[in-house]
């Protein structure tokens, strides 16, 4: 009697943890230093994400975990430095939204095949700033500007092709407009941009609302639109593209934390359980609020997918606003 | 602000605690070549989870300012300046130290620094917020004018032979040229590495061209020297001859205190650029130029004050608007947000106790670093009792090692051989190497700014004059360039004079 | 020798701007504009010609700075060192740290005159000691190599 509850109970427990984990144990855990690649420098979004799990992924499994910031390339170097790792669990990395779009670009060969995702970190919608003497009300008011005058507004945020000057030229271009109605002045990243647009070099730029949130706070910059489709919980005020524009356009970047490619699924199912043991906790909720973010989490068989989804719908943009290589 | 409510603030045996650790451990991150005051307060982020708002700031604050300091120990002792800024007098400092006064040396940075650092804070109290509306009205334009001022330093930082000076200027930017360029991303003298693609970093640039080039002389000309040690002065001895040096030096150590937090504050400058001016115009209007370069306290006096003030100006952006001036000041951003802290306008009277904290651990920590720094000292300079043996070896490895730290990657220890060569070369040749050093630091930061200010105006040149700021700036900048280049073109083809004597 | 020193060093800088230059021809413009990623090579290429010239021109009027005199007297050591940093950063990732550094300590410390006692103290002491510091201590990724599975 005793030995058949038992197999019933594993057997629900098997049938519970679903298709993606099968038969793994997942309780793989490291047993020397790991090294945690960010493609992004020290002191960004990326960084300070990666930098916490990593402290907390440090305290669970109680082995260092070092970050080290393999910038360059607009995110060639670092990312291929997390594909080619030996995919023993002592490599992973921030693997950031633009694994899928430095291909589509020519910046690179590398895709998302060639990793292994392991769990989502952080979504970061993209908004619309403007300064705070700014002509500009609403965002129907820069864009009707924009379609009327094209060419006469400048917009920064990143580099050239970098994921924030596609959600300016995808919303412009799902606007029906000329992907360079407001023309892209490149920045070496969202902080150089709102210094540009708060002195006045530039009339727009479209960072993660995340980055310009004490500026908008101050009253330095006003925030016209957010590229998502439900509100900053810090910011709850700002518009929705997804209501207010008719194409309905957001666009999103993502953070994940993720392996080389071909890591053995025992030790990405382990990675995957202990982040998302990690998201749950108080401190990790008391982080993310900290930015303005809202804690996220995804089984990787659905990051995989929104990934895949992603690359799709970015190649699309890129193609469209003809940066395609 | 009240000075009272700033000192109040810090004293608290935890917060001096706290304090006290972090010069410890910014000092000894500070002096490992290749690890800068970004990579120290990022290890220091986990850390400060566990602090509270105030402590963490003092942690942060604390840490900067030493690392910063520090960096002039491997400069003086290994000629392996810890960052940038301090590669502004590291042939003075390295041939003091070589000539048997290392302590006598470091100390003055160590005071002058730590001067320096105060008349920063004192700055960032009184006028953070017209400070940072200052910085914050900076477009590319600016910023490109600014940068091509600095660039002129170049010519104050060299030798006597100004082809010679042009020629490193001109090495140095065209190391700079390497990577991806701003415009369009477009792919320049990498060779295909992807590792390039972000330009040559500066350390390990620094560290090729002074150390390992030193290093590659000292193998190449015979052997006598190889086993001789070092002679250290007693540090009483060089206590004395510190104080007295910025004593003497005081109005100095005051121009480039208030002139380092200024373009601290400046975005596209920073401590570098701060510490470059500082010490070219300390060269400009010394009595005596020709001594520079060659072992002069001078001009250590005046980019030492100026570096550690222009860590202080950097917080002024941050604090007031939430713009990082450089990547400490981001991360300490990031941390102010965990805990609760938006920096803005209002976070002067929102948070005052934490703000007053900040300038109180600002203080504290440029005092206490009097004591760390010293100890620092002490202990780094009896590596110079170490055989020659021994201690050549341990310079090329820390080089290796400090390479790799900073990229995590062998492609630096090949910079660091390519440049190792290159410096090697450039001695040989009888051209300076300080000249190299501000063209890889600045390169970039012109020729960003140029192509966006001329993507914005559509080429259209003019428009760098159009900004009020911009124009005054412009004009200083091309009457400087234009009085150095006629001087130039006259000592090249002008009446020949003895060398030496040709130095105003 | 000055003179042929600076014709060395001129002819040089020189080359170095002609390659510049000539690399610089593929690079893309961009629209609207009249130049593009080639403007500052270009610009540069000018200047280190110029300087070139500069110095050619000191040498032949005979203003050129004396120097001290750093002709190197002793080729081996010279080109040893050379090879100790390529080896090392070839091997590094190999044979990971402690057997590279060590490797790089028996050949530098000898280089440098020091007797067997002491290279051989310095080669197995100082990779330990150095490795505590900057990876345990700083937490930088030295490499294990050959000796992932001693890890720690």
């Amino acid at each position: 009697m005793k030995t058949v509850t038992k197999a019933i109970a594993v057997t629900a427990l098997v049938a519970g943890a679903g298709t993606a984990v099968q038969a793994q144990s997942c309780d793989w855990q490291p047993d020397r230093a790991v090294t945690y690649i960010v493609p992004w420098g020290a002191g960004g979004g990326t960084d300070a994400n990666s930098r916490m799990l990593a402290s907390m992924l440090e305290q669970k499994w109680d082995v260092p975990f070092n970050v080290v910031n393999r910038t360059g390339g607009n995110g060639v170097t670092g990312h291929s430095a997390i594909a080619r790792a030996d995919p023993d669990g002592y490599t992973v990395g921030a693997v950031t939204v633009e694994i899928n779009t430095m291909h589509w670009v020519g910046l690179t060969d590398l895709t998302m095949d060639d990793i292994t995702p392991i769990a989502l970190v952080d979504i970061v919608p993209a908004s619309v700033l403007v300064g705070k003497d700014s002509p500009f009300e609403t965002l129907e008011g820069l864009l009707d500007h924009a379609r009327e005058n094209p060419g006469d507004l400048t917009g920064s945020g990143t580099s050239l092709g970098g994921i924030w000057h596609l959600a300016l030229a995808g919303m412009l271009n799902a606007e029906g407009m000329a992907p360079d109605a407001i023309r892209w002045i490149p920045s070496q990243g969202a902080a150089p941009a709102m210094q540009e647009l708060l002195a006045g070099g530039v009339d727009v730029a479209t960072p993660a609302l995340s980055e310009g949130k004490s500026l908008v706070e101050a009253g330095e910059l006003r925030a016209l639109a957010y590229m998502h489709d439900s509100p900053m919980a810090a910011l709850p005020d700002v518009p929705l593209t997804a209501n207010a524009l008719d194409s309905g356009w957001t666009l999103a970047a993502y953070i994940t934390i993720s392996g080389p490619g071909d890591m053995p699924e025992e030790i990405a199912c382990s990675y995957e359980k202990a982040v998302a043991e990690i998201v749950q906790t108080d401190e990790w909720a008391e982080f993310k609020a900290s930015r303005g973010a809202e804690v996220v989490s995804m089984p990787s068989a659905e990051l995989v997918d929104y990934m895949k989804a992603s690359d799709a719908a970015l190649g699309d943009t890129i193609k469209a606003v003809g940066l395609a290589k | 602000m009240d000075l009272m409510a700033i000192l109040s603030a810090v004293a608290d045996p935890l917060i001096i605690t706290t304090v006290l650790a972090c010069t410890l451990y910014g000092a000894l991150v500070g002096a490992m070549p290749g690890l800068t005051a970004t990579m120290a307060v990022a290890l220091l982020v986990p850390f400060t989870y566990f602090m509270d708002p105030v402590q963490a700031v003092a942690a942060i604050v604390a840490t900067t300012t030493t690392a910063i300091f520090a960096g002039d120990i491997s400069g003086a002792l290994l000629k392996m300046p810890g960052t940038p800024a301090s590669a502004a007098y590291v042939e003075d400092s390295y041939a003091l130290a070589q000539n048997g006064q290392p302590r006598t040396t470091l100390f003055v940075s160590l005071f002058a620094s730590v001067v320096g650092g105060v008349i920063g804070v004192l700055m960032l109290s009184l006028a953070s917020p017209q400070l940072a509306r200052l910085a914050t009205s900076f477009s590319s334009d600016e910023a490109f004018w600014l940068a091509t001022l600095g660039l002129s330093c170049a010519v104050f930082v060299g030798g006597s032979s100004v082809p010679r000076n042009f020629a490193s200027l001109f090495i140095g930017l065209a190391v700079a040229t390497v990577g991806i360029d701003v415009a369009v991303g477009h792919p320049r003298y990498t060779f295909g590495l992807d590792e390039l693609y972000d330009g040559i970093s500066f350390i390990p640039a620094m560290i090729g061209l002074f150390a390992l080039s030193e290093l590659l002389r000292n193998a190449a000309t015979g052997t006598e020297t190889r086993l001789g040690r070092l002679t250290v002065e007693p540090i009483a001895q060089a206590l004395r001859n510190a104080a007295a040096e910025i004593r003497r030096r005081w109005a100095s150590v005051l121009r480039s205190g208030t002139g380092g937090t200024v373009i601290g504050a400046l975005p596209g400058a920073g401590a570098d650029v701060a510490a470059w001016i500082s010490y070219a115009l300390s060269r400009r209007f010394s009595r005596t130029p020709e001594k520079f370069g060659k072992g002069h306290l001078e001009g250590i006096v005046d980019g030492g004050a100026a570096n550690n003030a222009a860590v202080a100006g950097a917080w002024t952006p941050a604090l007031v608007f939430g713009i990082p001036g450089d990547s400490v000041t981001a991360i300490a951003i990031g941390v102010l947000l965990m805990k609760g802290l938006t920096p803005g306008p209002d976070i002067f009277t929102s948070d005052a106790t934490l703000v007053y904290t900040l300038f109180g651990a600002f203080l504290l920590a440029n005092v206490l670093m009097v004591i760390t720094g010293g100890l620092a000292i002490a202990m780094a300079t009896q590596l110079l009792r170490v055989p020659r043996s021994v201690l050549m070896p341990l310079v090329l490895m820390l080089s290796m090692i400090g390479g790799y730290a900073i990229m995590g990657s062998t492609m630096a220890i090949w910079i660091i051989l390519v440049l190792g060569v290159v410096g090697y070369a450039m001695a040989r040749a009888g051209i300076p190497l300080a000249p190299a050093i501000l063209g890889i630091v600045l390169g970039q930061v012109v020729e960003d700014n140029f192509m966006v200010s001329m993507m914005k105006a559509q080429g259209d040149i003019t428009q760098f004059f159009e900004r009020d700021a911009a124009a005054v700036l412009g004009v200083i900048t091309l009457v400087v360039w234009g009085v150095l280049l006629l001087r130039a073109v006259l000592d090249m083809f002008g009446p020949r004079r003895a060398r030496g004597r040709k130095e105003t | 020798m000055n003179i042929n020193r600076d014709v060395v060093t001129g002819a040089a800088l020189i080359a170095l701007a002609i390659a510049m230059a000539w690399n610089a021809r593929g690079f893309p413009r961009i629209p609207v504009m009249a130049y593009g990623p080639d403007l500052f090579p270009n610009i540069i290429a000018t200047g280190l010609v110029l300087s070139g010239l500069g110095i050619l021109l000191e040498a032949r009027r005979g203003t050129a700075p004396e120097q001290e005199d750093t002709r190197p007297t002793a080729w081996i050591p010279f080109v040893t060192l050379i090879g100790i940093v390529a080896a090392f950063t070839i091997i590094l990732p190999w044979l990971g740290f402690h057997l590279s550094a060590a490797l790089a300590f028996v050949v530098a410390a000898r280089l440098f005159g020091g007797g067997w006692p002491v290279t051989i103290g310095l080669a197995v002491v100082a990779p330990f000691a150095l490795h505590y510091v900057f990876y345990s201590i700083l937490r930088v990724a030295l490499p294990w190599g050959v000796l992932t599975p001693l890890a720690w």
